[in-house]
């Protein structure tokens, strides 16, 4: 067989489409041809830039009444309006809209009844202690490296006997520019809904989503369980920051200013974006600081929970349930949080579940160029050394120490490389060159550079899609470059 | 309601909510009308209520786009009186129109790349979004659209290929 650069076969090996016989066959090929092979990385690379611009765009909502429609044909009372009133919040889509990610759909089935426990390392400063006092202005919120905010559900649960009452759930997020997010809740579900078999109801679980390279790793504490999925449609927040896609609506023409509340903080300006029959979008806007204090999905002409007459009603056996409210507040913009809050990088003695093809990030490869620096006495390694085999045979003899034996750096390393052997991904440098950075823009400079040292350059690449170069330091510091300023002449 | 009434409703709305978004964005692309996308997809998934997760669950994605294709061709044709286009005349034209995301949420800007898969013929632009909006296979792709696996195999590559060349001759500039 003999293959030529524009044969659709190279396209089919290089989205790994071919079965093994032809697999093996184009695999042989191409190992008698560059130009075969450059091709196969060009295709993989032209597929990697369609598949992450294609998974930006923003999805579709399905509208409540469809939804409906589909809904009254799972119960044996089809046609019932009585039932229509009362769809389960849960048959809503996951928060894909603008609408539907501020309501916090992402709840999904699984419903907290809980309260917040306690559980979790967002929760520092308690809830509802100064992060009013914190909130910022939009551009506040597009500018700020860290985020937290309290996302809480008003969901009407219906008893046997027709009573209603409410339920709040509450969600905790933060997030971290660029892209990353973090949920933390308890995954329960309300009485006579099925057993979610993913994930147990009752579990603390905690969500962490990078919207960039569109990964999510979903722990579970309880069962010391990871899972790690990959080239998914992240749906906890957008790639552009919380509530970006609503967020511009506050620059728009058709936001009108409906009046004035007071709250615990101040008087707040409310405007209001109407959004369809069923929905409004309401900005709560501190009237001195201009800053965001509430985001309410649907606004207060739909529904507020202060006046809402079941709000004091007990609760009961619940029956049925629909969706309310959602109200974000508790806004704090440069929260002091730890950088490994939104690590996709299970803990080690979690089982790990992985679904979808892996490829490193720009932060896992850098966080890796310091780990070998570390282990090769605090010095940037040759390049040769870039899977973390040293030639002078120190890495089998760091793995083969008994874990006991290990100093905290070699333990460090080991359990770094394992881990990216267990997830195929031996070489994460390589990997992130090939996946992540146009063709011959990875340059590396580190050899000899010492670990810590913010003048020398250890590499430089650009970014798919990217005009200019990022320009990795010895402090292990990025900095965005136009290739004019970099000290080698490069390739346009 | 019994157990497998409840395993039957508990199936179709978590079918529901992977597949909503995705179909309604596929479907809006052979309707061109995001309204008209919307009914397809709720008649997809009312044609699910009527199945039982052991006969579809296997090849549910396979199962839904193609109801999905069907129901959107269905549509597209009573529709079209306006404008008479066949079905080939669909499959070989190229689309001047803003995708369908653009439709639903109004985007105002489009990246380079998007705005290239947007110039390609529609049957190139639809493989293309199956395999890598949607994740399916050749294999997938080709019963959705009734093409052949080597069809699906060239329109893709044909895709890319003509992607790439553009990239390399085009700046990136941001589509006003």
């Amino acid at each position: 067989m003999k293959i030529t650069p524009d044969d659709p076969r190279l396209t089919a090996y290089a989205l790994d489409e071919l079965d093994g016989a032809e697999r093996e066959a184009i695999e042989t090929e191409l190992q008698n041809s560059d130009e075969c092979r450059r091709e196969v990385e060009e295709i993989s690379r032209a597929a990697a830039l369609l598949s992450a611009e294609l998974a930006a765009e923003p999805l579709p909502e399905l509208p409540y009444a469809q939804q409906l429609a589909i809904e009254a044909k799972l119960k044996p009372d089809s046609g019932n309006t009585e039932s229509r009133r009362h769809f389960p919040i849960g048959v809503l889509l996951k928060g894909r809209s603008p609408i539907g990610r501020a309501l916090g759909f992402a709840a999904g089935a699984a419903v907290l009844v809980g309260i917040w426990l306690g559980l979790s390392s967002l929760f520092t400063a308690g809830p509802g202690t100064t992060a009013l006092a914190q909130t910022q202005t939009l551009e506040q919120m597009q500018k700020a490296q860290f985020i937290t905010w309290t996302q809480t559900l008003y969901n009407h649960l219906t008893g046997e006997d027709g009573q209603k009452w409410v339920s709040t759930v509450t969600n905790r997020y933060a997030y971290r520019a660029p892209g990353l997010y973090r949920k933390e809740e308890i995954h329960t579900q309300p009485p006579g809904w099925p057993e979610d078999r993913e994930i147990g109801a009752g579990k603390f679980m905690i969500t962490i989503a990078d919207t960039v390279n569109r990964r999510e790793l979903t722990l579970i504490p309880a069962e010391k369980r990871a899972i790690l999925a990959a080239d998914v449609t992240i749906t906890i927040g957008e790639r552009e920051g919380p509530y970006a896609s609503s967020m511009k609506y506050l620059k728009g023409d058709d936001l009108r200013l409906v009046g004035t509340r007071k709250t615990p903080t101040g008087e707040v300006n409310v405007f209001r974006l109407p959004s369809g029959p069923r929905h409004s979008l309401e900005y709560w806007i501190d009237s001195k600081t201009k800053n965001l204090v509430e985001f309410r999905v649907p606004g207060t002409d739909f529904y507020d929970p202060d006046t809402d007459p079941a709000r004091n009603n007990p609760p009961g056996k619940a029956r049925m349930m629909g969706p309310t409210a959602c109200i974000n507040s508790d806004f704090v913009f440069g929260a002091d949080l730890d950088d490994s809050l939104f690590r996709l990088v299970p803990p080690p003695d979690y089982t790990v579940e992985t679904r979808g093809r892996l490829h490193v990030t720009e932060k896992e490869m850098i966080d890796f160029l310091g780990i070998l620096a570390d282990y090769n006495d605090k010095t940037f390694p040759e390049r040769s050394a870039f899977a973390g085999v040293f030639s002078d045979g120190r890495t089998v003899k760091s793995m083969e120490k008994p874990k006991e034996d290990r100093t905290s750096v070699e333990q460090k390393f080991a359990e770094t490389l394992q881990h990216y052997v267990k997830m195929s991904l031996p070489d994460p440098i390589g990997d992130f060159r090939v996946h992540s950075t146009v063709e011959n823009s990875f340059r590396y400079l580190g050899k000899g550079v010492r670990l810590g040292d913010a003048e020398s350059i250890v590499c430089w690449y650009k970014l798919n899609g990217a005009k200019t170069y990022r320009v990795v330091y010895g402090d292990l510091s990025i900095k965005d470059v136009p290739p004019e300023d970099l000290p080698l002449r490069v390739e346009p | 309601m019994d157990t497998d009434e409840t395993r039957q409703a508990e199936w179709v709305r978590a079918a529901v909510d992977r597949y909503a978004g995705p179909l309604t964005r596929y479907a809006a692309l052979i309707t061109g009308d995001l309204e008209q996308a919307r009914d397809v997809v709720q008649d997809t998934f009312v044609r699910l209520c009527a199945e039982k997760p052991g006969t579809v669950n296997a090849h549910l994605a396979q199962w839904l786009f193609t109801v999905c294709r069907n129901r959107a061709l269905d549509v597209h044709r009573k529709e079209s009186w306006m404008k008479p286009l066949s079905e080939v005349e669909m499959n070989s034209q190229a689309s001047s129109d803003p995708s369908p995301a653009e439709h639903a949420e109004q985007r105002e800007t489009a990246s380079e790349l998007l705005g290239l898969l947007a110039q390609l013929p529609q049957n190139q632009q639809e493989v293309v979004r199956l395999k890598f909006q949607n994740g399916l296979s050749y294999q997938e792709i080709s019963k959705i659209t009734k093409l052949t696996v080597s069809n699906v195999g060239f329109l893709i590559h044909t895709a890319i290929k003509t992607i790439r060349q553009q990239l390399k001759t085009k700046p990136i500039v941001e589509i006003p």
